[in-house]
């Protein structure tokens, strides 16, 4: 099992303060932690794969080179430099290279549950990263009520119950229900108005 | 466990918010110790970012090759230019090469410099007694502004032509 430092040492708001201020002890906890799931998160596009390192290296710079400018949300704050540098990559790729066939049909396989109605979504399905450079904004709206039981929501597969949420945020089950139907919501139709102009 | 229908979510929704929440799981894997320091080296030099931008606000423009002026703010700053240069990529000696030139201009443009003073910055660095367009006033001002902007005209070689372009590339990428 992982060696890592657990999670909950610093809650993200007060990570976020640590990074804003420059606290060296909160820096170390914050590459340790948020090294290797960025590490995860470039490793998922085959294309990116070799270069996974140096743009989680990128990611974190920027990071700290720019704390000041976020205003809470530290994880959507992020996800969103990530996917703009994802993109940025891809964007460079030589002319003579492409994206990798298995990213290409990975983001197909998303741009086509975006097009259909479907309520079943496909795992091997990865959105671009505009997309969740968009979904980074997005959440970043969001209440911390709303953000935290949609995040409880869908981090695990098949989605975590309702009665499960609430009990683990201590709120009756048609709360958690409705935290998260708002958030599912707003996010819905931030994208669907994006989509319009 | 059964399966809940969130009747709010479409799928392409669900698919992107759960990629979202990877990110933020741990991976069981640990990270190589290497990797983890070189990690920190990168925050370390995002603070530092910080501090060299603070301080060329309160430094405005001054006239001297590009590298240089990097190497005065980051002493102003009283941070080490050496790990930005490494990581930049930007080579010894002056005057710079096309990557070096790029890795200059990325480091100018994080601390708030503009494309102009860049090119300038550049310029100089291969011909110290280069006098501004905007500064000169002379007849051929027209021709210089477009030295400036293109890296071409009167006297200017073709490793600082290429140098320019490098640079100039830089900030045709957006910025994150």
């Amino acid at each position: 099992m992982s060696a890592l430092p657990p999670i909950p040492d610093y809650s993200d708001e007060a990570c976020l303060r640590g990074l804003q201020r420059g606290d060296p002890a909160v820096i170390e906890y914050f590459v340790k932690t948020a090294a290797p799931r960025l590490q995860g998160f470039f490793k998922r596009w085959k294309t990116l794969s070799a270069d996974a390192d140096d743009l989680t290296m990128m990611c974190i710079e920027k990071v700290l080179d720019k704390a000041d400018t976020c205003r809470g949300n530290l994880w959507p704050w992020i996800l969103s430099i990530a996917a703009r540098l994802a993109a940025s990559w891809f964007r460079a790729l030589p002319p003579h290279q492409s994206m990798e066939g298995e990213d290409l049909e990975r983001i197909a396989a998303w741009q086509a549950l975006r097009t259909s109605k479907s309520y079943e979504p496909d795992p091997k399905a990865e959105p671009p990263p505009e997309i969740l450079g968009r979904l980074g904004q997005h959440l970043a709206a969001l209440t911390e009520r709303q953000r935290e039981a949609l995040e409880l929501r869908f981090s695990t597969s098949p989605l975590r119950p309702y009665e499960e949420i609430g009990v683990l945020l201590s709120i009756p089950t048609g709360t958690a229900r409705k935290r998260v139907f708002d958030a599912v919501e707003f996010l819905r139709n931030a994208f669907e108005s994006e989509d319009s102009q | 466990m059964k399966q809940e229908t969130n009747e709010a979510s479409p799928a392409w929704l669900t698919t992107t918010v759960q990629k979202y929440c990877d990110l933020k799981k741990l991976p069981e894997a640990e990270a190589e110790e290497a990797f983890l320091a070189n990690c920190q080296a990168a925050a370390a030099r995002g603070l530092c970012l910080r501090q060299m931008r603070a301080e060329r606000k309160g430094m405005g423009r001054v006239r001297v090759p590009l590298r240089e002026y990097i190497e005065g703010i980051a002493a102003r700053a009283g941070v080490l230019v050496a790990p930005f240069f490494e990581a930049y990529g930007v080579a010894q000696p002056p005057p710079p090469d096309e990557a070096s030139a790029r890795g200059l201009a990325r480091l100018a443009r994080m601390i708030g410099m503009n494309e102009e003073e860049v090119i300038a910055g550049i310029r100089l660095g291969f011909d110290p007694s280069w006098t501004e367009p905007m500064a000169s006033l002379g007849r051929d001002e027209t021709l210089q502004v477009d030295a400036l902007r293109t890296g071409t005209g009167r006297g200017v070689s073709a490793a600082a032509t290429a140098a320019i372009a490098a640079a100039q590339a830089v900030f045709q990428e957006p910025e994150i």
